[in-house]
Formats: structure tokens, sequence, C-alpha cells
């Protein structure tokens, strides 16, 4: 067999695109417009600087202009909470969940290991945040299910196969089981996983580190939370923002092109020697994006900070982020802070109650 | 006018390259909508600098190939999985099983480590040489060969045949 044609087959029957020769002109262009105008603004600060400062350290009295206080404005951070918890479902488990970002929630769903390959392959729990709809990616040809619990729902199908069964859990709020049929499990048992769903109470997600310093400008969007591997994702506050008002909390277009994130991983090693960095080491691989890590405990653990993006985010900054992080006993998730209080406020998402 | 020109230059680079371009990507990361996002991502960056680069297919393959690797390198529950599910595959009726055997194909690929995985679509897709290769992914000559070498390993093992390695090794 020749390594080409395997490639080529790979990659054959690609699916329509969802961009075009257009899209991408105008995506370039308002990246052009942003470097501009980032460019001027930047050239106005530092000429604020020259002249401004001198006049603020020989100016009049700037302390006698009057300010005019704004009314009470009282924001609440955007909740990280669970609103449900792991249960089994015939020779399936589903965990209880272990990512969440500003619209959805994930579990993974494991089996017995019965059936090769099973769930190896890929199976999850999708639980929406009431409001979020279904993300526009998930599209094929809908074949109708019974209901679920007796509410509406749908297989949707591509040409591998049966991918997902879709069902509103309550109203304005969908869910979906995610898995290769008959890979994984048969149509009846995706069913059984979803019938098996009940929403519960909120409860508050914890994080296996806390922060002290986030760069100015990036709030909190995906956090992970399984003890011994916590994540935490951020990206720049207009994506973000985005998230939370665009119709299906995917950033529009327009800042598609934007969307440096800075990911905080905690990753446990059981094979190092320990002798690796206790103090901040950063890089930037010729390949891969500038990040810094660090080894706590007892030198099995990597508190690791790195970003997509070099130019929006400098390595000081990377540095200045690892050094505010402590990670916590791994082993004791009971004593872990909630998400809120484990991210500084400022980087967090706001709503006004 | 000029601009016009170096508009309507871009378009037809575009309009030529961004299948190509798509489909190296999604060999390097395995998933359609990320190598899509990792395709607009790069032209997007193109098109601002496109006056400035002599190369442009081949900064273009390089920075689509470094940006898929990107994709890759988080796990599915760290991405927003509301913006990043699968792109499915058209719906059309198959009964061959060519399709499974290509998800099977594609099962192996992904088995392969990202960035050897990169190496091993320039190199054998994109026929660039070893240097060539090197340049693309801003490393080494012999970090490429190692790849190369522990690419072609990983995917014998996985398919559990033989593969042809056409490409001269440089």
């Amino acid at each position: 067999m020749q390594l080409s044609d395997l490639l080529e087959a790979a990659r054959a029957d690609a699916p329509p695109a969802r961009y075009d020769v257009d899209h991408v002109v105008r995506a370039g262009r308002r990246l052009r417009r942003r470097r501009r105008t980032a460019w001027v603004a930047g050239v106005a600060l530092a000429v604020a600087a020259v002249i401004g400062v001198p006049q603020w350290l020989h100016g009049p009295d700037r302390r006698s202009a009057p300010v005019v206080q704004p009314g009470p404005v009282v924001p609440s951070l955007v909740p990280f909470d669970y609103t449900f918890t792991g249960y089994r479902a015939g020779r399936f488990t589903v965990t209880d969940p272990l990512s969440l970002s500003l619209g959805w929630m994930f579990a993974k769903i494991t089996d017995d290991g019965s059936k090769k390959p099973g769930c190896a392959v890929m199976c999850h729990l999708s639980i929406g945040l009431p409001g979020a709809p279904l993300p526009a990616g998930i599209t094929g040809e809908r074949i109708t299910a019974e209901p679920i619990n007796g509410r509406p729902a749908y297989f949707l199908a591509d040409k591998g196969g049966i991918r997902y069964l879709i069902w509103d859990y309550a109203d304005g709020a969908y869910a979906h089981v995610q898995a290769p049929v008959p890979l994984a499990m048969t149509k009846a048992e995706m069913r059984q996983i979803a019938e098996g769903f009940r929403p519960g109470a909120a409860r508050a997600a914890h994080l296996g580190f806390r922060m002290t310093y986030v760069p100015a400008d990036y709030r909190l969007t995906n956090v992970t939370t399984p003890a011994g591997s916590p994540s935490a994702r951020f990206e720049v506050a207009e994506v973000a923002e985005a998230r939370m008002t665009a119709p299906t909390r995917v950033p529009p277009e327009s800042l598609r092109t934007s969307h440096a994130t800075l990911l905080i991983s905690v990753i446990p090693f059981h094979k190092t020697d320990g002798s690796g960095p206790t103090t901040p080491e950063c890089t930037t691989p010729k390949i891969d994006g500038p990040s810094c890590r660090m080894f706590v405990g007892d030198g099995r653990t990597m508190v690791n900070v790195m970003t997509t993006d070099a130019t929006t985010l400098p390595v000081a900054e990377l540095r200045r982020t690892l050094e505010g992080i402590t990670v916590l006993d791994q082993d004791q998730p009971g004593t872990w802070p909630r998400v809120n209080d484990a991210i500084p406020a400022a980087a967090q998402l706001t709503v006004n109650r | 006018m000029i601009v016009s020109d170096r508009e309507a230059e871009f378009r037809e680079f575009v309009a030529a390259q961004m299948d190509s371009l798509r489909g190296l990507a999604y060999l390097t990361c395995g998933n359609w909508q990320s190598a899509e996002d990792a395709v607009l991502t790069v032209l997007a960056r193109l098109y601002v600098k496109w006056s400035r680069i002599d190369n442009v297919a081949g900064y273009a393959r390089a920075a689509v190939v470094r940006a898929a690797i990107d994709e890759t390198r988080r796990p599915w529950w760290r991405r927003e999985r509301s913006g990043a599910h699968d792109v499915p595959e058209p719906v059309v009726p198959d009964l061959t099983g060519v399709v499974h055997d290509r998800l099977e194909l594609r099962a192996a690929l992904l088995k392969v480590p990202p960035r050897y995985r990169a190496v091993l679509v320039l190199r054998f897709l994109e026929g660039l040489s070893v240097q060539q290769t090197a340049a693309a992914l801003q490393c080494p000559e012999g970090t490429v060969k190692v790849y190369t070498a522990r690419g072609l390993e990983t995917l014998r093992r996985v398919l559990g045949v033989e593969l042809e390695a056409r490409h001269a090794a440089v």
C-alpha cells in the first residue's frame, strides 16, 4: 500500500465547506482593520503618555474636579454550576460531569468492555444549559425517534452511521448522546442512556487549583474538574462575551480570527523521576505556541500555562500567571474551592442582577 | 486599483488552494470543523501580509499544518464543544463498505501523534523534501527524519500492513 494513496483516501469525501472565498476575504479585511486600529490606538496611547504625563505631574490640582459616582450596579459572576450527576444505564456508566463551558456540560460514557471497540472510540453525554441552542455544527439526516421521557427526540445520521440522539430534556434545553452506532452501542442503548438522564439541582463545580493572576482582558470560559487533571480556559473578553450573547454561544464570525486562548492545565506524571523544574520554565517552541511550566508537590505534577497566540500574550504574562497558581491536594477534592472562588473575579464574566 | 489586483490574486489563490489546505489540516488534526477554522485563520492572516510573502503556497501549507497541530493539543473536554463539534460528512447511500474502511483508516491515522502525522502528510502527500518539511514546521531536519520513521512505524503497527513510502528520502 502506498502511503500517499492512503493519505489521499483518508481525506477523500470532504463534507461541504462552511467557508468560501468571500468568507476568507471578509475575515482578512476584518483582521487588517483590527490590526490597524490596534496600531493607531497604540500610537495614540504613546502620544498621550508623552503629552499627558508631564501635565499630570505638574498640572493644576486634579482633585478639584467633582466625580459623579454611577448608580449602584450589582453584577454577579456567571456561575459555574453542574446540574446533573453520573448514573448507570444498562451496561453503560455516565460519569459525573467533567467539564463545563458557558453553554454546555460534558460527561464521558464508559461501558463494561463487552463490545469492541465500544466506548473506547468516543461516547459522550452533552447537556446544554437552558437557553443554549443546539450547536449549528451538528447537522445531518434527521430520523424521528420515540420521545425520550415524553419529550421530542430524533437521531442524527451521517454516512458513517448514527452519531447523535438529540432530545430537549426541558423547555429550551437540549441534550445529546454522541456515539458511533453500531461500533460502540445500538440505537436502543443510546435511548437507554438518554432515558436515564435526570436534571438535578445546581451544585457548584470545584477546581483543584487557585489562581491569583490572570492577564487583563482574559475571561474564564471553560473548566474541567476531574481530580488529578483540572484545567481552565480563558479567552479574550470580546470573544467570551460574545459566547454569552450570540444565539449559539459561539463567537460570531467577525471574532473568529482573534480567538487567542490561555490554557491552564495541571498534568500528572507517573513516570517522571521528580527532577523537573520547580520554578517557572518558559519555552517558545518552533512548532507549538509559547508555554511556561513548573513541577509542584512531589515533583510528579506539572502545571502548564500556554497560549495559542504569542503576539497577543507575551511570555512574561504566562510566567506571572504560572507564579500565581497554587495546585491543591488532588486527593482531597472536598477541600477545593468553587470555580468562582478559585479564579480572580476580574477574570470572570458577570451578569447584572 | 493596485489593491483590487492584489485582492484578485488572493481570491484566485484561495479558490485554487482552499480544498487542498482543508484536507491537509484535516489529516493533521482529524476534525473537519477544526481544520476549517485553522484554514480560515491562516488565510485571513495571509490576506493581511499577501504582498510581503514570496512563496505563498509554502507559507500557507506550513501555517495551516501548525494551526491544525494547535487544534490537536486540546482534548475534547478542553474545547468549547458547542462550537467545535465534528462537521458531519455528507449523507449519501453507501453499500460498499468503503466508508467503513475509510473510517478505520482515519482512526488509524489519529493514533499517530499529530506532529508525526504532520510530517507524514507534508512529506508523502504534499511531496516536500526533508529540508522543505523542516522549514515548513520550523524544526531541525533531524527531527523530521525521526518523526518520519516513528510515524511510519506507528502506522504500520496500527494498520498491520506494510507501507511503501514512495517519496525519496533526502
